[in-house]
């Protein structure tokens, strides 16, 4: 039983397309039978909602008169990159606000940057843009202070170079003293550990050889319509990975892209990590389209099935040892306790399966209402790509 | 026996009064102290949990009211806005109460029990989202 993505989409624009979310799929599979679902389903909706810090977007303001080039900007006293076409700025998810200490008292607090920046706009609130320029014959005009909105702009473009990790590091602290992560904050000597990735629902671990999602895929980000403009940057696919094709590592990352006029401001929320900085958590959504039964049983895969590694944060991490102290399911650390040396270790997340449910939802009523169309692929995510450290060379 | 809790706020110029030995001693009851903020000169904050005959509490009440102190009845100083919330869970293996707890496994939905709620604020330190503040 094979479908094509052109018979999918008419099924979903009659009305009459069969669509799970790939929580429920498992259960479904397992009372129906793999070859009677795979003729019934059409489509699996996956999900995440967590911090991604590759996140950013590009603004377009227009033009006051007299024209200015701009060549630094401040929004909201959050500095954005200026290095492109005049009135064109990169806002970055994680820059922070002028003058914030960063760590200078440990740990930080990181209260507002690009993260909170991007949520606000999203939000429709009104912030600030300082612009400075050097003037030109063409943009005479060297300095700009003004109010606007998101409504106000041409465009607003979040444009992430690097989203939907695969799969991600189990953080734990074993030295004496607490640490500060983008994973949260990790107790002396093992007292409690984090993992961040929604498991079972996420994206890329329904589709663990990138069979369906590619370059050209469309996606639900933080409520509008998206695309997949590229591989994520680390995107990594050449890692070990379990019977299933799960990798039991990072892996394989998406460049995500939508139009944040679009966007639901309950799906963009800045985040201040205490010690390290601030971020974005951003809720994705990804269908996979049912082809043959193949597919679908990758999307049947359960948290108990798919592997974590467990990281020393206070010295393998940042010393890069590459040293793995344990692997976990997803059902173990959703248990909420492990064992770690004999001990028994309370896990928490970064990532919330609560909001991810409630996002592949919502893109499950959309494909159901005719209202997302799927789009096949124009070109597969790199197979076989490992991925380089930095060499530090003398000359 | 009734337990009660609440954060008291009270005026400049009763930052020097010794409330809570009045309340020991006169009222009889026996107070837990959360949070305190006294400085002389300026107005002051006290959370704290009352233990005592419900009677007892009352007139303990009754009487701080006289003397002008603002009484939260039933609050915690510590405020956890469920909106917004993103349920990520990071915050439940912080509380050491579990005040804030995973309330349904399936779901992982986030809750927070106010009556186990110590105010040591280790969730205004680790939420990423700012979802828990201080009333003072």
């Amino acid at each position: 039983m094979n479908r094509t993505y052109a018979q999918i989409n008419e099924k979903i624009a009659a009305g009459k397309a069969v669509v799970l979310t790939a929580d429920e799929v498992i259960d479904y599979v397992d009372r129906n039978g793999l070859e009677k679902a795979a003729k019934e389903v059409d489509v699996v909706t996956t999900a995440t909602f967590g911090p991604m810090c590759s996140s950013g977007c590009f603004l377009n303001f227009g033009h006051a008169a007299p024209k200015i080039r701009i060549t630094e900007a401040w929004v909201s006293d959050v500095r954005v990159y200026c290095g492109i076409a005049a009135v064109d700025v990169y806002l970055g998810a994680t820059e922070l606000r002028h003058n914030d200490p960063a760590n200078m008292y440990y740990p930080g607090e990181f209260r507002y940057g690009g993260g909170h920046v991007i949520e606000e706009l999203v939000a429709g609130k009104r912030l600030q843009l300082f612009a400075l320029s050097y003037g030109t014959d063409d943009y005479p005009n060297r300095e700009l202070r003004t109010m606007f909105d998101i409504h106000d702009l041409n465009q607003a473009i979040m444009t992430n170079p690097r989203n939907c990790y695969q799969n991600y590091n189990v953080a734990v602290n074993l030295s004496e003293r607490r640490i500060h992560t983008y994973l949260g904050t990790l107790e002396p000597r093992a007292r409690n550990m984090t993992y961040c990735s929604a498991g079972q629902l996420s994206p890329l671990l329904n589709d663990p050889f990138y069979e369906t999602i590619g370059v050209g895929t469309s996606v639900w980000l933080a409520g509008a319509r998206g695309l997949v403009y590229s591989e994520g940057t680390q995107h990594c696919s050449a890692v070990e990975r379990g019977d299933n094709g799960v990798p039991v590592e990072g892996a394989g990352t998406l460049a995500l892209t939508a139009d944040m006029k679009q966007m639901k401001p309950a799906f963009v929320r800045g985040c201040s990590l205490r010690g390290y900085g601030v971020s974005l958590a951003l809720g994705v959504g990804i269908p996979i389209p049912i082809l043959n039964p193949d597919i679908l049983r990758r999307t049947t895969v359960r948290d108990r099935d798919i592997l974590a590694c467990c990281i020393d944060y206070a010295a393998d991490y940042p010393q890069k040892t590459g040293k793995v102290l344990a692997r976990y399911s997803y059902e173990q650390l959703r248990s909420g306790e492990v064992q770690l040396n004999g001990k028994k270790v309370p896990v928490s997340a970064m990532s919330s399966y609560h909001r991810a449910l409630e996002v592949a939802e919502l893109l499950k009523a959309e494909i159901r209402d005719g209202k997302f169309l799927l789009s096949e692929p124009s070109r597969r995510l790199p197979a076989n790509q490992s991925m380089k450290g930095l060499q530090v060379k003398e000359e | 026996m009734a337990t009660k809790k609440a954060y008291l706020h009270f005026p400049a110029d009763q930052t020097s009064n010794p409330f809570v030995c009045e309340l020991v001693r006169d009222f009889h009851l026996v107070v837990n102290i959360f949070r305190a903020v006294v400085t002389p000169g300026k107005d002051g904050y006290l959370s704290l949990e009352l233990k005592g005959a419900q009677d007892d509490i009352d007139r303990g009440f009754a009487y701080l009211r006289e003397q002008g102190v603002e009484i939260h009845s039933g609050d915690t100083g510590l405020m956890w806005r469920k909106d917004e919330c993103t349920h990520c869970t990071n915050c439940t293996v912080h509380c050491p109460t579990g005040a804030l707890h995973i309330t349904d496994r399936a779901t992982r939905e986030v809750a927070f029990d106010e009556s186990l709620c110590i105010e040591c604020l280790a969730c205004i330190a680790n939420c990423p989202f700012g979802v828990c503040r201080q009333m003072f």
